[in-house]
């Protein structure tokens, strides 16, 4: 899974959205680092209504402009879940990871006493 | 205010940005855009900087890859993918010749009597009996120039036949000897020897075939002069934009049947597998054959040839009927995805607010 359609289905989890509220969502989640255009947002969503992941939940007219709400399907909540579940996994293997990794820095092995050749 | 004195009435920012935004989304499919483009829409004024007249061009190169996206978009599943890829190598073949053949229509072929002029440069003495034909060895018709066949000469050799091309401006290549295929005459089994060479001049090629007969008492050479061209200039690419236009049209049809025949009945599904399937089978000996020529034209050996026009294996090849079956095969396949209705996702009705 991509990490705008991760993010996508993050934004969702908490209840219906529209685009624009998607967008601010997932700008937000994402400290600004991944801004949604409106191309992507839709390519994104129509293949995740497509997968039946996410499905329209309502739409209104709000000053002339059409607002359609999407929400999480169950099969979008669990898919979400299961790749929530897997990011976990390897976010904890890495710090485990590092954190068993030998401080070497010029040739010098970092020990609790100081360095040593 | 004008010089004239006319009142010039400036559109309001949100006004010319919006009209903006619906011209980029006339990049999209027409069903999509009237699924999405409102919503769309929706987004883009409402995430645009107040007082923004035109789109940034962020969002500009962010509608148009949507939009190509979704033109090229496949069902869901390797199938879809598999069907595409196959669709877009047979349809860029057939482009392919297609394009070859718009160029052949505008090449200048050599006439019967510049055939038989070359076959006498070839022989060194005015030919007896000419036979002319435009087809090759196979029976296949041949658009790309003309064989002139003549009885059996005893004193002719290669060497003389080159010289005398040489003074009437042609360049011969090489020379490429066959042995050990005897000749069958009057039911008797002669020992022959077999050779064959290339001349050009100008954009033709005259191919020589001359077969030797070396049994005692029976000597002789027959000659058979091929004098065709190298293949109209503009060839390559006239085969190239063909090529990207059939596969373009392969790859969009397949994901147009796609959509049709998606969650259709079982044996829909099985029966447009079936015609998938014998297509594929019928069109791959063409195809490959049509690959190869093209191999041949952007890869050319040391000496020139007389060109085989890509286009041979779209209607002149023997094999060329399996391609048309396969042909019919996809448009069968077409049939039945129009016959089966887009399914129309279920929405809601809009409440005003």
């Amino acid at each position: 899974m991509q990490e705008p359609t991760f993010l996508i289905l993050t934004a969702l989890a908490t209840g219906p959205k529209h685009g624009y509220g998607v967008t601010q969502e997932v700008a937000e989640l994402s400290e600004g680092t991944v801004k949604l255009r409106a191309g992507t947002l839709y390519g994104a969503l129509d293949r995740l209504v497509e997968q039946e992941l996410v499905m329209v939940d309502r739409q209104e007219i709000v000053d002339g402009r059409l607002r359609r709400y999407y929400r999480l399907t169950d099969a979008g909540a669990g898919k979400l879940a299961e790749q929530a579940r897997r990011l976990r996994k390897h976010a904890e293997a890495a710090e485990s990871r590092l954190q068993a990794r030998p401080n070497v820095a010029f040739g010098f092995t970092a020990t609790p006493f100081g360095a040593r050749p | 205010m004008t010089a004239s004195g006319e009142v010039m009435r400036e559109l309001p920012a949100h006004v010319r940005l919006e009209r903006w935004y619906r011209r980029l989304l006339w990049a999209y499919p027409i069903g999509y855009r009237r699924a999405h483009g409102e919503e769309i829409l929706a987004v883009l004024m409402d995430s645009a900087e107040p007082d923004r007249r035109i789109p940034a061009r962020a969002d500009v190169v962010d509608l148009v890859r949507g939009a190509v996206r979704q033109w090229f978009r496949l069902p869901i599943g390797r199938m879809a993918v598999v069907a595409a890829v196959l669709s877009a190598v047979i349809l860029g073949a057939v482009g392919a010749g297609v394009g070859s053949w718009l160029a052949w229509q505008a090449a200048v072929l050599p006439s019967d009597a510049s055939a038989i002029h070359t076959a006498e440069t070839v022989r060194g003495v005015p030919l007896r009996a000419p036979e002319l034909s435009r087809q090759d060895w196979l029976g296949n018709p041949q658009r790309n120039g003309v064989n002139v066949a003549d009885e059996q000469s005893s004193d002719w050799t290669l060497e003389a036949a080159k010289a005398r091309l040489r003074a009437e401006g042609w360049t011969p290549g090489g020379s490429e000897m066959y042995s050990g295929a005897p000749v069958i005459r009057g039911g008797r089994q002669l020992e022959a020897a077999s050779e064959e060479f290339h001349a050009i001049k100008d954009g033709a090629v005259v191919t020589v075939s001359a077969v030797t007969i070396l049994t005692p008492g029976e000597v002789g050479t027959s000659l058979a002069t091929h004098l065709g061209v190298t293949g109209p200039r503009w060839e390559p690419v006239a085969i190239m934009l063909g090529g990207l236009v059939g596969a373009v049209i392969g790859w969009l049809l397949t994901g147009w049947a796609g959509y049709r025949l998606r969650r259709r009945t079982l044996s829909r599904r099985l029966t447009v597998v079936a015609l998938g399937l014998t297509a594929l089978w019928l069109a791959a000996g063409p195809t490959i054959g049509l690959y190869e020529t093209l191999a041949d034209l952007a890869f050319p050996g040391s000496e020139a040839q007389p060109a085989d026009p890509a286009y041979f294996w779209l209607f002149l090849n023997h094999r060329a009927q399996q391609l048309h079956g396969a042909l019919a095969m996809g448009l069968a396949i077409l049939v039945v995805a129009a016959m089966s209705r887009r399914q129309r996702e279920a929405r809601p009705t809009a409440t005003v607010t």
